[in-house]
């Protein structure tokens, strides 16, 4: 599968060049700032020497007392007309813009020479000063103002810098100025053009630097990137395939570390889930260990309903619902002989596997005592002698039981520590049977357990039970109890033993609604008939039945 | 369920509150083991316990097999339905309760 990169996602490549051309940019400003700032220093310097040059070299051969002469009678002369010649040559020679001897006076200029007259214009023309022009000129005459050259910006010229030399008489006073112009727009020019030609070398060596360096993060970053990118989407999916993930990044640097770690990852998560699968598989292998000991558990509680078909003298039906896979209570029933019939409610201490196997063995003992024709006392009797020899984990189990002569509705019954019966005497309601209990089998060693008769008329029903019924727990933590027990039972106190469960377990299951089931639920109920009961016309009609019975 | 040990020289009293059933039976069970080294007398006081259920009387029945050995144990106090499940399982007879 090709990872498909999410639309708002950018590559790391282009982030890093926008920062590379943001970076550039600013380092070619600034290249263009500092060159322009010392290149117009340098140049301005070359003005102000080629300036001071030119003024200095024509006012020191100045005759001063000359001047003033021209400034007075205003006629040129052989010695005149020599030095405009001089100063024209000058003008050409230097490309400067005007050469002038001037006289800066109170309010104008006033030209002695130039090389720009025109028409008329001659010794003693006048033209206004420049903004700034009169302090500077006049200081340079004074020798006052240190500023070698002077910017004026010129309507018609555009940008104009002037030096100025003073010119002295024989008594050693200044008298005028020799002044050069020079037109400096061309600085401007001339820093743009070096501008230009700075931006053009760096944005050119940008151009190839991000050519070659597209082609190094493809290779060295992108790429790598994108490989692990696809290698982590796809590790799920390949997680069942014998198809680890190989490094094949030899960047040797950071990624190539992180795909090693990678590929380091990728092999141990495959070991990890590989253990993790064998130790669900074990899970598995003890859940079905689990489910195998229960159907074991289950296979040893009679089960099969009618239980003895062909007998009407009674009818018994009994279940068990563990709360675990496997639980701690049992019930049994089984002839002793054809006249007698031995019933066993019991509940051994704890749960699950522990309480599963105490459980074998009680009901095996509990069975065989009353088979070897034990009353109900001396089989406990017996059978907690045996368990008592080796009981590590103080298991005990509560045991009601009782052996039942069908023929004549006689019994006789132990409770060790055992649940209440309920007891329905025919056309009657069930009640509970309230009597000292022995305590439970596989506390003490010899013990003594109580036995007591009981009697049963035909009609009479007997319902035992474990401590999961009464105990039943809603989510509030309040017990089912034995009152709401005894309500189900007397809704339809007529109904045959397996109605009467059902009975019992709708009560429990609609008081306990969502709550966990902590407890093995085990019911038992018997009607006996009388031993003269004959098969009922209605097998559906309790009624009939107890009517026959009778 | 909640448990609270008072231990004088040999003598540990345990006060159990609240519910001793199948879930928290295997607390009071553990946290007691480690404490009845060279105990001799051990007081069960159930005054605040609400109910025990048979996994809650599997304790009591382990604590008085080990205290058998060791010394005496005596339960103190139930209350009227911790004493119904007594009597109806019948350790009333198994445990000295005062």
């Amino acid at each position: 599968m090709r990872f498909k990169r999410p639309a708002f996602a950018r590559s790391i490549r282009n982030k890093l060049l926008a920062g590379f051309v943001l970076t550039t940019i600013i380092i070619a400003g600034i290249i263009c700032y500092v060159t322009s700032t010392s290149y117009r220093a340098k140049i301005i310097e070359r003005y102000e020497y080629v300036g001071m040059g030119i003024t200095s070299t024509i006012a020191n051969r100045l005759n001063g007392d000359q001047i003033m002469r021209y400034l007075n009678a205003g006629e040129p002369d052989g010695y005149y007309d020599i030095v405009l010649d001089e100063i024209n040559t000058t003008q050409e020679q230097f490309d400067a813009l005007y050469i002038y001897v001037c006289i800066p006076e109170e309010n104008d200029v006033l030209y002695i020479w130039s090389d720009h007259f025109s028409g008329e214009e001659t010794i003693g023309f006048t033209t206004g000063y420049a903004q700034g022009g009169k302090e500077w000129m006049q200081g340079r005459l004074y020798g006052r103002e240190d500023e070698l050259l002077k910017f004026v910006d010129d309507p018609v010229f555009g940008q104009i810098a002037t030096a100025a030399y003073p010119v002295h008489n024989s008594q050693g006073r200044p008298v005028a100025l020799v002044c050069v112009d020079f037109l400096v727009d061309q600085i401007n020019t001339e820093v743009l053009t070096m501008n230009l030609i700075i931006v053009t070398c760096v944005f050119t060596l940008m151009l190839i630097f991000i050519v070659v360096y597209s082609t190094f993060a493809n290779r060295h970053l992108v790429r790598p990137i994108e490989k692990l990118t696809t290698a982590a989407k796809e590790l799920t999916e390949n997680l069942d395939k014998d198809h680890a993930y190989k490094s094949d990044i030899h960047t040797q640097d950071e990624l190539e570390e992180l795909s090693l770690a990678f590929e380091k990852m990728d092999v141990e998560l495959r070991d990890y889930i590989d253990q993790n699968m064998n130790i669900t598989a074990a899970q598995e292998r003890i859940n079905a260990d689990l489910d195998t000991a229960a159907n074991i558990q289950e296979s040893q509680l009679p089960s099969t309903f009618p239980a003895f078909p062909g007998r009407y003298d009674f009818d018994i039906y009994a279940s068990m619902t563990p709360a675990k896979t496997v639980g701690g209570d049992f019930y049994d029933f089984f002839l002793v002989d054809e006249d007698h019939l031995a019933l066993v409610m019991a509940d051994v201490s704890g749960k699950g596997i522990p309480a599963s196997l105490f459980m074998m063995i009680s009901k095996l003992l509990i069975q065989s005592r009353v088979m070897m024709g034990e009353s109900p006392a001396e089989a406990l009797n017996n059978t907690n002698a045996q368990l008592m020899q080796n009981n590590a984990a103080h298991q005990f189990v509560t045991v009601w039981l009782a052996v039942i002569d069908l023929k004549t509705g006689k019994g006789i019954a132990a409770n060790a520590g055992h649940e209440h019966p309920a007891i329905r005497r025919a056309n009657g309601k069930y009640e509970l049977v309230v009597y000292k209990h022995s305590p439970p089998v596989a506390t003490m060693k010899r013990m003594k357990f109580k036995e007591h008769e009981f009697e049963l008329f035909p009609g009479d029903s007997l319902f035992v039970y474990t401590d999961g019924v009464a105990e039943a727990t809603d989510s509030n933590n309040e017990l089912y109890g034995a009152e709401r027990m005894l309500e189900a039972l007397n809704k339809n106190p007529d109904a045959k033993p397996k109605e009467i469960l059902k009975n019992v377990m709708d009560g429990i299951d609609e008081f306990v609604k969502d709550a966990e089931q902590f407890d093995d639920i085990t019911m038992l109920s018997i009607t006996y008939n009388g031993p003269d009961a004959t098969k009922p016309e209605e097998p559906e009609a309790s009624e009939d039945e107890q009517e026959t019975g009778n | 369920m909640e448990f609270k040990t008072t231990k004088e020289d040999t003598k540990l009293t345990v006060a159990i509150a609240g519910r001793l059933d199948t879930l928290s039976a295997p607390d009071l069970e553990k946290g007691l083991e480690p404490e009845l080294a060279g105990i001799t007398d051990l007081v069960l006081d159930l005054k605040d316990l609400e109910y025990i259920s048979s996994a809650g009387l599997r304790v009591l029945l382990g604590l008085a097999q080990v205290m058998e050995k060791q010394g005496n144990m005596k339960v103190t106090n139930p209350g009227d339905a911790v004493m119904d499940v007594f009597s109806v399982t019948g350790f009333d007879d198994i445990l000295n309760i005062e």
